[in-house]
């Protein structure tokens, strides 16, 4: 898992993509947070990552987590556009696409300034 | 954290288990009221996971302390005499609504009782699909599904949610055979008839608290589908900067539930 996103961001670094995690290792107390430094160190660990249980709920709970990890595929514009690819290749292959539609957005000629956000699932 | 002390501390938080008080045995004399035979087998068994649960994190406690491997406690709660006896209480009011609590118990803390789970979940379908007491065992009928007895829930919950003569139940019934079908669901069309069933509690029931627990479940069909634009995320990060979800807009996101453990 790690090393393999660490590979994505190193070789997406000048792409719009960024992996953000929600850690659950218990960031909200000292201890949890000390370890946590520890161990992103040792693994180099680089993206950010927002703590679980520094909210209420927690946002695991929200996004209706049953286990980890889970992973979650936004578009530039926050929409889910894949959840839990597993495999390497196919997750590396389903990014690709994204990053070329973000890319072509941000390109687009005369876009709208503020496009309408696309509407709950149906 | 290791996984082995992770395991056993998510088993720490069992529900209903911390607050078990004073000495009850665990049988209790025949004949007795069912509703207090059930107190009394709820109260026993929540003294005996109680104890299990003290026992277990002192041994993590002491392995910690002494660097030690892990002990190779007892990793699931003691249920098989507890389990046992609703069987027999189950049977002694066979037929009766009273057995339902009984057989909802068996469903709700079984930990690899399977034979006894696969026969209380096929006694509610077939015994007491419309009985009134149905609705408080609803909830744990999904927990079978684990334990190989697919068929036997979905009769119950079609019962339940198709037939039952108390408006109330029949939501109770359409909120689990919803969650059965949006948790097994591989398909759009699956998913589809896990929505139609959360939708349908809506015109089905007016209880307040019925209708939240659809609404709530509705929240993953809702938002969390591919294709749902996501859910905002306020928070703060490991540095204890807040941030938002939606900062990162215009780039393409890979949203990682994870820790190191």
């Amino acid at each position: 898992m790690i090393p393999h996103e660490r590979s994505l961001v190193e070789k997406w670094k000048d792409k719009p993509f960024v992996i953000l995690g929600v850690n659950s290792d218990g960031t909200d107390t000292e201890e949890g947070l000390k370890k946590f430094r520890e161990m992103a160190k040792e693994d180099g660990v680089t993206w950010r990552s927002f703590r679980d249980e520094g909210s209420t709920p927690r946002i695991s709970e929200t996004w209706r987590v049953q286990g980890w990890p889970t992973l979650y595929f936004l578009d530039h514009e926050g929409v889910i556009r894949h959840k839990d690819l597993r495999d390497d290749a196919e997750m590396e292959k389903a990014l690709e696409a994204m990053i070329v539609a973000a890319e072509a957005a941000a390109k687009a000629p005369k876009a709208p300034a503020k496009p309408e956000p696309q509407k709950a699932g149906k | 954290m290791s996984r082995t002390v992770l395991a056993a501390l998510l088993l720490l938080t069992l529900p209903h288990a911390a607050l078990a008080q004073g000495e009850t045995p665990p049988s209790a004399p025949a004949q007795q009221d069912p509703a207090a035979a059930y107190d009394e087998l709820v109260k026993a068994f929540n003294k005996a996971v109680s104890d299990w649960q003290t026992a277990a994190q002192a041994a993590v406690e002491k392995a910690q302390a002494e660097g030690g491997r892990m002990p190779a406690i007892a990793m699931q709660p003691p249920t098989k005499e507890f389990i046992g006896r609703a069987q027999e209480l189950a049977a002694e009011h066979a037929g009766k609504d009273a057995a339902v609590p009984f057989l909802g118990f068996i469903l709700k803390y079984a930990s690899n009782e399977r034979a006894a789970v696969k026969k209380a979940i096929s006694t509610l379908a077939a015994d007491h699909a419309a009985s009134k007491a149905i609705g408080d065992v609803l909830p744990f009928a999904g927990n079978a599904m684990r334990f190989g007895a697919r068929e036997q829930v979905a009769a119950l919950l079609d019962a339940v949610a198709d037939g039952h003569p108390d408006a109330d139940t029949k939501a109770q019934g359409l909120i689990a055979r919803g969650g059965m079908r949006l948790q097994t669901a591989r398909t759009d069309e699956q998913r589809k008839a896990a929505e139609a069933d959360l939708r349908a509690v809506a015109t089905t029931t007016k209880n307040e608290e019925i209708l939240a627990q659809a609404k709530d479940a509705l929240f993953e069909i809702e938002n969390l589908q591919v294709g749902c634009k996501s859910p905002e995320i306020e928070g703060v990060d490991t540095d204890g900067v807040p941030f938002k979800l939606s900062d990162y807009r215009g780039k393409v996101v890979l949203l990682d539930f994870w820790g190191f453990w």
